[in-house]
């Protein structure tokens, strides 16, 4: 019963809008929510469109380790996302203990609403730079573009909208699409890091590889030299970065500093979004 | 005597799940009601942080908020300076666009969670799975 239009689907790469119609359930994010944005929609798919994602995720899984960056642990196949997390322990451990002239600093990055607020022509921008063939971007483009939501509250379905850029959570490869989003992210920070004395990414010990950031999904951690330079450099980058992919807003919500408190001040300034 | 008391009521609860946990019975709709009434949106902030409290205005403002949550704020396309190097190869792309075929298909279907929530059209992946040889051209 699915094989017509699944071929329908991977021979002409047209989809049905009415296969796409999506249902978004608000699952509440903290115990006692108070506006509409601590709901974190969830989209339950229809089953036609989910068996079609599911099918390009397969297909993507094994080239995904060559495309995305080994900072990014999240969601890969064979990477753990406890290695991140060691290696943060083990950078905050060498902060503390920190001797020396050189200071440093982490950032931590929050994204609001990240998933949502993804511009289509900056993923399928990536995707093309990335080398993947016209029609597998046809494909990704159709499946991203013919989705129409209603939401559901308290039970009753209202509302018709067609989104005009956002990824949906509960789609099985936005994970993925994410994923290639902040690999932008990082290769600009790899591209920053290896021009001499930027100051941007942290070794752990001399002979260690830089680390530019950490990356878990939407949550990363930044690594830079606690002078003006490096810093304005890696605001360049984050902005630029911002502007890029639309409007993505970034926040800074926790800043730990190494030994050597005092720079503070000029670290904190100099970062503007 | 109090952690007796503790024990038995503990275990007969416990009982009640299995036996009627997913039953048509009372304790069924109990739980269900209770649920219903613990995930209702009764009232909701808007955007200048008012109550609202009227279900056809809580509606309206989650539509409100989600259209323009997924609205762009670039119609028209913009421009983008980034430059990503080409790792995707031409075998890679071979195996990325070759013709779905039926053991695809099946995978797909076989590696959904079999309960999760369904979508507009109803269908549980679930109730795909066990005669999912009927989707296979053939049968």
């Amino acid at each position: 019963m699915y094989a017509r239009p699944l071929n329908r689907f991977f021979i002409d790469g047209k989809l049905l809008k009415q296969v796409n119609h999506t249902l978004i359930a608000l699952i509440p994010k903290v115990e006692n929510p108070t506006t509409t944005t601590q709901f974190r929609p969830i989209n339950l798919c229809n089953s036609l469109y989910k068996i079609i994602a599911k099918i390009l995720v397969n297909r993507m899984h094994p080239v995904l380790g060559k495309i995305i960056d080994l900072v990014e642990s999240a969601f890969v196949p064979n990477r753990s996302i406890h290695d991140n997390i060691l290696l943060t322990h083990e950078v905050r451990s060498k902060f503390k203990h920190m001797k020396g002239k050189k200071s440093w600093i982490a950032l931590k990055l929050d994204m609001e609403k990240a998933y949502d607020r993804v511009e289509w022509n900056f993923l399928l921008e990536a995707l093309k730079q990335l080398g993947f063939h016209s029609k597998w971007i046809h494909w990704i483009q159709e499946c991203i573009s013919t989705v129409s939501y209603s939401i559901i509250v308290n039970g009753e379905v209202i509302g018709f909208f067609s989104p005009s850029r956002g990824i949906c959570q509960g789609d099985p490869f936005s994970p993925y699409l994410f994923l290639i989003c902040m690999e932008v992210l990082t290769r600009e920070l790899r591209k920053a890091q290896n021009t001499k004395k930027c100051g941007i990414g942290y070794k752990i010990s001399p002979r260690a590889t830089k680390i530019p950031c950490l990356l878990f999904a939407d949550d990363s951690l930044l690594f830079c030299r606690s002078n003006l330079e490096a810093c304005q450099r890696l605001n360049g980058v984050l902005v630029n970065f911002c502007r890029n992919s639309g409007n993505l807003s970034i926040f800074i919500s926790r800043l730990s500093l190494s030994q050597k408190m005092r720079r503070l001040m000029t670290a904190s300034c100099c970062f503007s979004f | 005597m109090h952690l007796f008391n503790q024990k038995y009521w503990g275990k007969l609860a416990r009982k009640d799940w299995l036996v009627n946990g997913d039953r048509n019975s009372r304790f069924f709709h109990q739980l269900m009601k209770a649920r219903k009434s613990c995930n209702a949106i009764v009232k909701i902030k808007d955007s200048s942080s008012v109550w609202v409290d009227s279900p056809t205005h809580i509606q309206q403002l989650f539509v409100h908020d989600f259209t323009s949550r997924f609205k762009s704020l670039h119609p028209t396309p913009f421009s983008i300076d980034f430059v990503l190097p080409l790792v995707v190869s031409e075998e890679d792309n071979i195996n990325l666009v070759k013709p779905v075929e039926d053991h695809g298909i099946k995978e797909a279907i076989f590696q959904m969670d079999k309960y999760k929530a369904p979508g507009p059209d109803g269908f549980l992946s679930g109730s795909l799975a066990p005669d999912s040889h009927r989707c296979m051209p053939g049968h």
